[in-house]
């Protein structure tokens, strides 16, 4: 595209805006339908269990109950990854979590649906449970799923490329470290919501999903339903993160409850239920040894992860993969292995978390990074400069890079900060922390193998002048319905006012595989881009032809069309619309995406690659309270390569979420278990999401590397804007007050603990060798 | 979303028919904001027959500051106290509690009487019905061990009022009316002897009767603040605070009264720092040694976030710099 933007790079108002804001917005829970139901799910009160039988008789018998469910009503198993469908719709047979799904009741009221509950009776045989991960590795006598060979592993993967033994050989400087990221959950602000309606035997299920497609496709097998009779919406969402990013429990159960009470049936969760189907963080152990050159430059690494996956597989396996795929970037890695593995545990199951997979790898690289270089008296910003990785490159797993803006966001984030004049040299107490990242735009494969499109569109424009976007892609907040109408609007020439956007209806919106990976503004935003140049190709020919002029001089500008007949002639945009109408009928266009074919010939090769890369680097100032062990964050400046910034207020507000969960994480949220299995803070007043009083203002930069093959340029700017922002604040601790925290999140307690042992000279963990 | 067990609500206009009401029903629980109690009945700890709303009576919406002192009605929002142009200056202590409970919405709907009588919390007590079956209950709730400390015959549940510690310091007395004894029977206490260090019983209140207000003494002289220690900025609990208040005359310190909050299952009068202070010069290293046995009689039990030692650490660290900042503002 020559010509100047109409509407990319200025602010464009949300789409939905002005509904959210001003409550209109119509969320799940907020739809009714007459004769609706309240559905309600009993859960698990053991971690480990077998069941022996469900008495469900007397729920049935309680007046007000119209329909009661367990697993026998569709013991079909399903996953969100084909290699790990190991979940049913409610128990069969076993449970494996304290909040386990057991059974689901249908009826008129709340109130009923509890009672109703309690009057379920289920014998349980009670089992030994795991909670550790490597008392998951060995324990053969416990097994969370029959299916594991050895102990409760899941799954295993082990990858090497180059000449790792020579890179550590080459090496002048060795270190080796061990880190601990715990879990964290999303904590979206509306708790999933399903309604399910049977009517003329098929199924409508309105959902809080990311991603309706694999939801449509899992309802229909569960159900024993043909594709064509299922339909899946997604009202307006509420934040998703990746805790809606796969098939749940109470998705099925409101359509099984519907289709055997006849009636609509809703399932709102608690928040207490929405901590128990979390889905989040894995806890993942972690070892880094890696070799550098005198001047810092890195020769090989060597990773291993251990994850804590909790009693399912979700999206485990792809986690498993990413742990390790994503760590040869940003720096350039000539020679690289590792190993990862998961286990079972009785714990809700570990999934997809913004960021994922990623995230906790880059915790600890980023701080072993730091600590080589402060071993080897190299500045931690140099010492990144020194590998940054560049574009146009492969990594030596094979991943290629397009764009990369990796140095510019170093040196942008430094300067904001001035880090060379004020890095090392605050008072004590306060310091300065530099950490980098980097993210994939999308996976390179779908989750099911198919050789379809990733991302459809289809636009309509009408005689009344109006744009339409149909496209499957979920807006869960993120803006992505924004960003489609801001597509077709600067592809078109209209303004994105006039684009109505229709989204995430299985029945009326071409596939999109969902909003996860990173991949909707990139993958559904260059299908958008390709059907609005159908429309506007139409156009411009029966325009061009009504007036004898050539395609190549017309322009559509705003609502109307300029003609440089003499005297010039402005043509509304309806009535350019008309003309295409008469020659051609309805102006549709159509356009789709698939990522070029970038996986490597390796097996384990389909996680990691992407069509695209975003960059980050984040600095953060911290204060450090040595007597309370306190540690605020006073300054976070992100600096993202997000290739363009379509609708930069848009792409800022991304950043600067990514940037406080990721601050969350690092210093406040615990999702842990007490010692029988129960999570230990199931509510926002006590899983501790930050508030606005503990985050500083996050201080954006968006970097431009105008991507070769992004819609307009654009790459990601969801999740990998998280990456960089607890290293950084783990490095500027260390700056602060002298101390390595190698695991996070960081308590108060543990600050003060670092503190005391290194008044007391003990030896610190990890350790360095020069070769 | 959860559900509120079944009740009816009574709407008294006056104390006396709030007294009435609450005489008449024996499993009625009186209600002032709800933020604590609504809470708790959603999670299935209470189930009154009857809700006794106490904001439709007068009297208990009396605040007034004067040269004899400080009355403040039971249902006297968090906020009220806390914007008070006089408690501001007269009683910082208790300005500065009440602006550190929960958050700027919880603040405008909960009372001073609510704060008061808190329930006592604990992580295996403030936890869904579905929470607490699947363990199989506590001593305080429908089971039979404590699970913080199961050697222990008793529930150490956390009092974690705001404002109780500051009012305490600041040498409240609390009127209690109604009861068994009848709709007009009163007395009125000392407010540390209000409260019982048992983490079930909580306090002294009889079936039936209510808080109708706090009195303090003049604040002639007085120097008081209050510090609280919690994860975030904002609507955390205490996982400990302090409440200090003395005077200042000729030099030396005088009439000094020290509490320690969400320590233990009622306030904790920190007597040994209290004697350290008295009569003392106000020195640096006098701060260090009074500071130093703030949590003397304190023992808390894990059963909150934070270890019960960095609780305690943080006790002292809170003591030292509040009488820091207060010796080194000096009078108003
Ligand atoms: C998210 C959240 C965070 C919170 N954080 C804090 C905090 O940081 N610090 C803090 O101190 N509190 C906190 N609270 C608790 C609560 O908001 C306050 O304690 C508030 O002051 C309670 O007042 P209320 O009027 O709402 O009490 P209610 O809920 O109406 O009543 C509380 C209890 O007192 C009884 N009661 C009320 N009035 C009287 C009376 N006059 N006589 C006898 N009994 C009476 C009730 O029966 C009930 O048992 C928090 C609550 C929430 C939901
Ligand atoms: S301290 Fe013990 S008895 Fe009391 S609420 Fe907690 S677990 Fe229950």
């Amino acid at each position: 595209m020559s010509r100047e933007f109409q509407w990319i790079g200025k602010p464009t108002v949300r789409y939905d805006g002005v509904a959210r804001v001003t409550g209109q917005a119509q969320y799940t829970d907020d739809l009714r339908l007459p004769g609706m139901l309240v559905g309600k799910i009993l859960r698990s009160p053991h971690a480990h269990a077998r069941i022996r039988s469900i008495d469900t008789s007397k729920a049935e018998a309680l007046p007000g109950v119209k329909a009661v469910a367990t697993g026998q009503d569709a013991p079909v198993a399903y996953g969100i990854l084909p290699v790990s469908e190991d979940e049913y719709a409610l128990a069969v047979g076993k449970v494996r979590f304290v909040g386990d799904e057991v059974a689901a009741v249908a009826a008129v009221d709340e109130a009923t649906a509890l009672r109703a509950l309690s009057l379920i009776v289920v014998d349980y045989e009670v089992l030994p449970a795991i909670f550790d991960p490597y008392e998951a590795m060995v324990r053969e006598d416990v097994k969370i799923h029959e299916e594991t060979r050895v102990a409760n592993i899941e799954r295993k993967a082990s990858l090497s490329f180059g000449d790792v033994e020579a890179g550590f050989g080459e090496a002048d400087y060795i270190r080796e470290d061990s880190f601990f990221k715990g879990a964290a959950t999303h904590a979206p602000i509306e708790p999933h919501s399903s309604l399910a309606h049977f009517q003329d035997g098929k199924l409508t299920l309105w959902t809080a999903t990311q991603v309706p497609h694999y939801l449509h496709r899992y309802l229909s097998k569960v159900l024993e339903l043909p594709q064509d009779r299922v339909r899946v919406i997604k009202p307006a969402l509420g934040g998703g993160f990746g805790g809606k990013g796969e098939p749940l429990p109470l998705e099925f159960a409101a359509s099984i409850l519907a289709r055997k009470s006849g009636r609509p049936v809703k399932i709102t969760y608690t928040r207490e239920e929405v901590f128990l189907t979390h889905r989040g963080r894995h806890p993942m152990h972690m070892k880094f040894k890696t070799g550098v050159k005198k001047d810092g430059r890195i020769t090989a690494l060597h990773f291993e992860s251990l994850l804590d996956g909790g009693s399912y597989g979700s999206y485990g396996v792809v986690t498993l993969y990413y742990s390790g795929q994503l760590l040869t970037g940003p720096y350039v890695i000539p020679a690289y292995s590792f190993d990862a593995v998961r286990v079972h545990t009785n714990k809700p199951p570990c999934g997809a978390q913004r960021g994922h997979g990623g995230v906790q790898p880059r915790y600890g690289f980023e701080v072993h990074l730091d600590r080589i270089a402060t071993d080897l008296g190299i500045d931690p910003l140099e010492i990144r400069l020194k590998n940054a990785m560049e574009s146009g490159t492969r990594t030596v797993n094979e991943l290629r890079i397009t764009s990369c803006g990796f140095r510019e966001c170093l040196e942008r984030s430094a300067r904001k900060v001035s880090w060379e004049e004020r890095r090392g040299k605050l008072p004590k107490g306060r310091g300065l922390g530099i950490a980098g990242g980097f993210y994939i735009c999308g996976a390179g494969l779908p989750i099911y193998f198919n050789p379809l499109h990733h991302s459809n569109a289809r636009i309509e424009a009408d005689r009344s002048g109006r744009v339409t976007v149909f496209c499957g892609a979920s807006d869960i907040g993120q803006g992505s319905d924004t960003m489609l109408a801001l597509v077709a609007a600067e592809t078109i020439g209209v303004s994105p006012e006039s684009v109505k956007v229709v989204s995430a209806d299985t029945d009326t919106t071409p596939v999109d595989l969902g909003s996860y990976s990173s991949r909707v503004t990139f993958m559904a935003g260059n299908a958008c881009h390709a059907a609005a140049l159908e429309v506007r190709n139409r156009l411009l020919a029966a325009v061009a032809e009504e007036h004898g002029v050539s395609v190549e001089d017309l322009e559509i500008r705003g609502q109307a069309v300029e003609v440089p007949t003499s005297p010039p002639k402005i043509l509304s945009f309806a009535e350019a619309v008309m003309l295409a109408e008469v020659r051609g009928g309805p102006v549709c266009g159509s356009g789709g995406y698939t990522p070029p074919i970038l996986a490597g010939k390796y097996r384990g090769a389909g996680v990691g690659p992407s069509p695209a890369y975003s960059f980050g680097a984040h600095v953060a100032e911290v204060e450090v309270d040595t007597e309370t062990g306190e540690v605020r964050v006073l300054r976070l400046v992100a600096a993202h390569d997000l290739g363009r910034a379509l609708n930069p207020p848009a792409a800022e507000g991304q950043v600067e979420g990514a940037a406080v969960m990721g601050l969350g994480e690092t210093l406040y949220e615990r999702n842990e278990f007490v010692k029988t299995g129960q999570h230990e803070s199931p509510s926002l007043l006590e899983y501790k999401v930050p508030t606005a009083l503990d985050v500083p203002d996050i201080e954006p930069i968006l970097v431009e590397s105008l991507d070769p093959e992004g819609p307009f340029g654009a790459k990601e700017c969801g999740e990998g804007s998280l990456h960089p922002s607890i290293p950084a604040i783990v490095n500027a601790i260390y700056d602060a007050v002298g101390i390595w925290l190698h695991e996070a999140p960081i308590s108060p307690e543990a600050v003060l603990k670092a503190l005391a042992a290194k008044k007391a000279g003990s030896r610190e963990q990890g350790a360095g060798s020069r070769t | 979303m959860m559900v509120l067990p079944d009740f009816q609500l009574v709407r008294p206009s006056s104390l006396s028919e709030a007294l009435s009401a609450l005489a008449e029903n024996p499993g009625a629980m009186p209600v002032a904001g709800g933020t604590d109690l609504l809470v708790s009945m959603k999670h299935g700890l209470f189930s009154p027959t009857h809700l006794v709303d106490l904001k439709g009576a007068p009297e208990l919406h009396h605040l007034g500051v004067g040269e004899e002192g400080a009355t403040i009605g039971a249902c006297v929002r968090l906020s009220r106290i806390k914007d008070h142009p006089l408690i501001r200056t007269r009683y910082r202590a208790l300005s500065q509690a009440a602006e550190a409970v929960a958050s700027p919405p919880l603040q405008n709907r909960g009372t001073l009487g609510g704060n008061v009588c808190l329930d006592t919390r604990c992580y295996y007590y403030n936890q869904s019905d579905f929470w607490r079956r699947s363990l199989g209950g506590c001593l305080k709730k429908d089971g039979p061990i404590c699970r913080a400390a199961p050697a222990a015959k008793r529930c150490f549940a956390n009092f974690s009022s705001d404002t109780v510690p500051a009012l305490i310091a600041l040498g409240a007395r609390v009127r209690l009316v109604g009861g068994p004894n009848g709709v007009k029977s009163e007395r009125t206490l000392p407010l540390e002897e209000f409260f019982v260090e048992d983490g079930i019983k909580r306090n002294v209140l009889l079936p039936g009767e209510l808080v109708a207000d706090l009195h303090l003494p003049p604040a002639e002289n007085l120097l008081s603040g209050y510090r609280k220690y919690r994860q975030r900025a904002s609507i955390d609990y205490p996982l400990v605070s302090v409440a200090v208040a003395f005077q200042v005359r000729e030099g030396r310190i005088r009439e000094a009264r020290v509490a320690v909050g969400a320590m233990a299952s009622s306030p904790v009068l920190a007597l040994e720092t209290m004697e350290v202070l008295e009569g003392a010069l106000p020195a640096p290293e006098l701060l260090a040694s009074a500071a130093e046995l703030v949590t003397k009689r304190t023992k808390p039990v894990g059963n909150q976030a934070g270890s019960p030692g960095h609780r305690r650490l943080m006790a002292r660290v809170m003591c030292r710099r509040l009488l820091k900042e207060l010796l080194e503002a000096g009078p108003l």
